[in-house]
């Protein structure tokens, strides 16, 4: 309704308005379109670029080769008049050409740029490399920038130019700039592009970098197992080793066949000395200027060197201000360049290796860590040998000495038997030579006694009588001496003794003079048998059981108590009885050969029987003691050890 | 008992002379009435026993009596020497001695000893055991020679 409404010059004023716009917008399209087509061209080409520099990258290996190759294509594919990459100098703090491509190369003759400097560096390359940021001069003739460069850069039509930063490893290490023909030609798309462009050269370097580091890495660690294998037939070689000599021997041949060289030797401190003594030496042909010869290291100003554990490395001798008898004796030997490695074990220098070169320079730093490390595993070998000797020889001591003392031993074991023997000799003498006259002396007094008594007054009597019993006395002496020596050269034998059949045998023997005396017997014993020397202990036994019955005689009655116990390592045997007991200072005299503490007329006996008892007991690894108080009896015991160790 | 065989002597090998004189002392007061003949080192009694070898001899002994510690050759060789002929080898040898050593008593039996005596100081006992060998040696065992 409302367009009915409208006259029809309305309507045709507003077509025409209307195909006057179309027209303007058709003007429009064409343009836009033509402007557009130039820049999409234009931004194909720099893509290109792009991409043929990320080609670069991918096949490249190495720097110089990266940054020629980028220049290359960027003027190839870029149609830049030119296009260079400039590197800083940290020494001269400027950023200098290393590559560059295009026609006007001249224009960088001689080009120093100032980067640091904000006045003298503020061309783009001088920019980008100094702020890290792509900086652009689109018209050179009229940028203040580029002042300094203005008459070059116009000389050679180049009218505009932009930078881009060139980092390595986050660092910014130089610039890729690149010139143009006409001025105003870097808009923010190809400006967009020259970043991403730094950003995949500072990527291809890290690359680089990383790749170069790795090969790096990995040709060091073939250095390192081929060294390791080596260093372990050293080691191999050094274990193989009889003898300190022939391992120095092994370890310099192979440390030859390691390190290059046309002497190696091994040089040993006495413990303390300045002086070294050559121990073993590998050559190269020719005579050896230094052999067998004392070493004064303390004229030669290395010894602090090495007893800190540092290396020496001389790459040419002349080049050194040294007279000392070793170089010179080295220098006769033609050798040029030397090592000399401290060989140390905890803390003390025990030697030095030295290997020596007639070429100047001949050994790199590997060298020096492989002679480092044999002179270790020398220093630790050597130590071991020297302790080795150090404990055989200890041991050889040991042998000698033991040798000795069983030499000494049985010396002394012949002696003794030669002792036991001569006891034994010395006991059948007695009995049979002392024996003899004494029988003789009482078979001629009892024949005057019995066969001509008539013919004597009393006191004749009575001399006649005290012969007989001295006689009978001194028998009973020499008995007691032969029983004791006797017991003394006898080895016990042990075995199982029935106690109570012991002391039965003596009651029977004894029987008359128990009945005599109404003497009183009592046996507690809490074990029948043990086990020990039988006739050892029967003589024990005998004897104190005898002790017991002549003490106690005058006692009413006479009381004896045997008792036997069994503790956890002996037997304890013991006779009490109430006789008339003794002091106990005189203890250990009543246990003394022939010590007798009663006079004889008083109690019988030659007084022997308690040392011979004490004897027997000892012989077989018991002991046997008393107690007792004058007047009230004596308790003696026996202690006989259950293990039957012998004495 | 024959008359021969109490006729037969009995030897005493003893070195000692008091020890002899004694011995003889005790055989008389034991009513002994045989021979006695002496010999007073080993040497001696070897050449005896080599010289009255045979069993019809008179002068084989009826019985020997024998020391065992004797000059020049010992005791138990003399015994040794014996008991390898083949009629001494039969004649009742009492080794009659001072010595208690095991190993006398021992190598004395091994050899072939009748019996073994251990002299006594005392010549009251001595005595004694004189009148105990005469029991039983001289009236109590029936001797090996002569047989009839």
């Amino acid at each position: 309704m409302i367009d009915s409404l409208k006259t029809k010059s309305q309507l045709l004023t507003e077509l025409s308005a209307l195909r006057h716009r179309i027209g303007e917008l058709e003007q429009q399209r064409v343009h836009d379109q033509t402007t557009n087509v130039a820049h999409i061209l234009n931004l194909n080409r720099l893509y290109a670029t792009l991409s043929q520099i990320n080609q670069t990258i991918v096949r490249v290996r190495d720097r110089e080769t990266l940054f020629t190759e980028i220049c290359r294509v960027t003027i190839e594919y870029g149609q830049f008049r030119l296009a260079w990459i400039g590197l800083i100098d940290e020494a001269d703090q400027c950023l200098k050409p290393a590559a560059a491509a295009g026609d006007t190369q001249a224009y960088l003759a001689g080009l120093e740029i100032p980067y640091r400097d904000e006045a003298l560096g503020r061309s783009p390359a001088g920019t980008a490399a100094r702020e890290g940021q792509v900086a652009v001069s689109q018209d050179i003739a009229t940028d203040p920038g580029m002042q300094p460069w203005h008459e070059r850069a116009l000389t050679h039509g180049l009218h505009a130019a932009a930078a881009v930063p060139i980092r390595q490893a986050g660092r910014v290490i130089g610039a890729l700039a690149l010139y143009g023909a006409e001025p105003h030609i870097f808009e923010p798309d190809v400006i967009r592009l020259l970043e991403e462009t730094g950003v995949d050269v500072s990527y291809a370097l890290d690359a680089l970098d990383q790749a170069q580091q790795r090969a790096e890495a990995e040709a060091s660690l073939q250095r390192a197992a081929a060294r390791l294998a080596d260093l372990h037939e050293l080691d191999r070689a050094i274990l193989a080793a009889d003898s300190l000599p022939e391992l120095a021997q092994a370890a310099l041949s192979r440390l030859r066949q390691l390190v290059p060289c046309q002497r190696a030797s091994l040089i040993l401190f006495a413990e303390t000395a300045v002086q070294g003594r050559l121990f073993a030496t590998d050559f190269t042909g020719g005579s050896p200027g230094v052999r067998d010869a004392l070493i004064d290291f303390g004229s030669y100003g290395v010894l602090e060197e090495l007893q800190q554990g540092r290396a020496q490395q001389v790459d040419d001798i002349l080049a050194l201000d040294q007279s000392a008898d070793v170089i010179a004796a080295l220098g006769l030997e033609g050798i040029r360049a030397f090592i000399n490695a401290p060989l140390r074990a905890a803390g003390v220098l025990l030697g030095a290796l030295n290997v020596g070169a007639t070429q100047p320079g001949a050994f790199s730093g590997d060298h020096l860590a492989i002679v480092c490390e044999v002179a270790d595993q020398l220093a630790l070998a050597l130590q071991q040998a020297q302790l080795h000797e150090q404990i055989a020889q200890h041991a050889a001591d040991l042998e000698q000495r033991v040798a000795a003392r069983t030499e000494e031993l049985n010396r002394a074991n012949a002696q003794l038997r030669a002792r036991n023997e001569e006891l034994k000799a010395f006991a059948y003498t007695v009995s049979h030579d002392l024996k003899a006259p004494l029988r003789g002396i009482s078979g001629y007094a009892q024949e005057l006694d019995r066969r001509h008594r008539a013919g004597l007054n009393d006191r004749a009597q009575f001399c006649l009588t005290q012969i007989i019993t001295a006689t009978r006395n001194l028998d009973q002496l020499i008995e007691d001496l032969l029983h004791y020596s006797r017991l003394e050269a006898e080895t016990p034998t042990l075995t199982d003794i029935n106690v109570r059949e012991l002391i039965e045998r003596w009651r029977l023997e004894r029987q008359r003079q128990l009945d005599e005396l109404h003497a009183r017997l009592t046996l507690v014993l809490a074990v029948d048998r043990v086990r020990g020397w039988e006739r050892g202990l029967m003589q024990a036994l005998t004897n104190m059981l005898d002790n017991a019955l002549t003490y106690s005689r005058n006692a009413q009655p006479p009381q004896i108590d045997i008792r036997l116990e069994e503790e956890p390592a002996v037997y304890r045997l013991s006779v009490r009885d109430n006789g008339i007991g003794f002091d106990m200072k005189y203890h250990d005299r009543i246990f003394g050969l022939f010590n007798r503490l009663v006079r004889a007329t008083e109690f019988e006996g030659t007084g022997a029987g308690l040392a011979i008892a004490r004897k027997a007991i000892e012989k077989q690894g018991g002991r046997l003691w008393a107690e007792s108080q004058p007047g009230a009896g004596a308790t003696f015991t026996i202690e006989i050890p259950k293990s039957g160790d012998q004495a | 008992m024959s008359l021969q065989t109490s006729a037969r002597p009995i030897l005493l090998i003893e070195d000692n002379e008091m020890d002899i004189d004694l011995t003889l002392q005790a055989f008389t007061e034991s009513a002994i009435a045989n021979p006695i003949e002496v010999c007073r080192d080993g040497e001696e009694a070897l050449s005896y026993i080599d010289q009255h070898a045979s069993a019809d001899e008179t002068r084989l002994p009826v019985l020997v009596l024998l020391d065992l510690r004797l000059p020049k050759v010992d005791g138990l060789e003399v015994l040794r020497h014996a008991r390898q002929q083949p009629v001494w080898q039969q004649l009742p040898i009492v080794v009659l001695t001072t010595s208690r050593e095991d190993q006398d008593i021992d190598a004395a039996y091994r050899l072939g000893a009748n019996s073994y005596i251990i002299k006594p100081v005392d010549f009251e006992t001595f005595s004694g055991v004189v009148k105990s060998i005469k029991m039983y040696w001289l009236l109590t065992n029936q001797p090996p020679f002569p047989r009839n």
